[in-house]
């Protein structure tokens, strides 16, 4: 599985701090996703598409 | 989750943890506050006579299902590790997200397969009497291991 996680939080001009806070999550979890160490729960993915107002499809795919 | 202790419990329930655990090891292995806090109990069963035969030392008969006196240090020592480890292990971390919730699952069927593991082995390389230092460990091993474990993965996963 691969995902465009820091491609989004660039774009939208976020520190994986900011998505740490927001997701009530460590910075480490976000690190560990954004470099597919992580993969995350569908709760979290759909959290995630909404903080980037798009679909789980847009962040997260299938190699 | 739900079951988890509160994350202010932590660092204290540790400290008691980690600085229990010598002094009942030196407790247990001298034997030296057997006679401290004396007080009469009552046990369901409780070997009490012994016989030598052949280099080899075996237990008989019990004093079972009546009051005797017995010193309370090792069991209070023991109380106290399973009650602090138990807090500290499974007490919430600062971030408790779903990933530390993954590493501490991994961390404990990682424990109890490095526990039994010890315990198989001492099975086979530590008979008799003696095997009661494997027991006595094992009242704490799962615990200890976890603790172990689970930190040292935190440890890897926060510096990463």
């Amino acid at each position: 599985m691969k995902n465009n996680l820091k491609l989004y939080r660039v774009k939208f001009g976020y520190t994986q701090d900011d998505i740490a806070k927001k997701l009530e999550a460590s910075r480490q979890t976000i690190n560990a996703i954004e470099n597919n160490k992580y993969f995350p729960s569908l709760e979290l993915g759909l959290k995630l598409a909404k903080i980037f107002e798009c679909k789980v499809d847009d962040l997260f795919s299938l190699d | 989750m739900k079951l988890l202790f509160n994350h202010k419990y932590k660092t204290i329930s540790g400290w008691i943890f980690y600085l229990t655990i010598p002094i009942a090891l030196y407790a247990f292995i001298t034997s030296k506050f057997d006679d401290f806090l004396v007080v009469k109990v009552y046990p369901l069963f409780s070997f009490r006579k012994t016989i030598s035969t052949a280099g080899t030392e075996n237990v008989i008969g019990s004093d079972g299902f009546q009051w005797i006196g017995n010193g309370l240090v090792n069991e209070i020592l023991i109380s106290v590790i399973i009650i602090a480890g138990i807090i500290n292990s499974f007490s919430k971390e600062r971030y408790e997200d779903e990933l530390i919730g993954k590493l501490s699952t991994e961390s404990l069927t990682l424990s109890l397969y490095v526990n039994y593991g010890i315990l198989l082995l001492a099975n086979f390389l530590i008979y008799e009497l003696t095997f009661i230092y494997v027991l006595v460990f094992n009242l704490i091993g799962i615990l200890l291991f976890f603790n172990l474990i689970f930190k040292y993965r935190l440890y890897k996963h926060y510096k990463g």
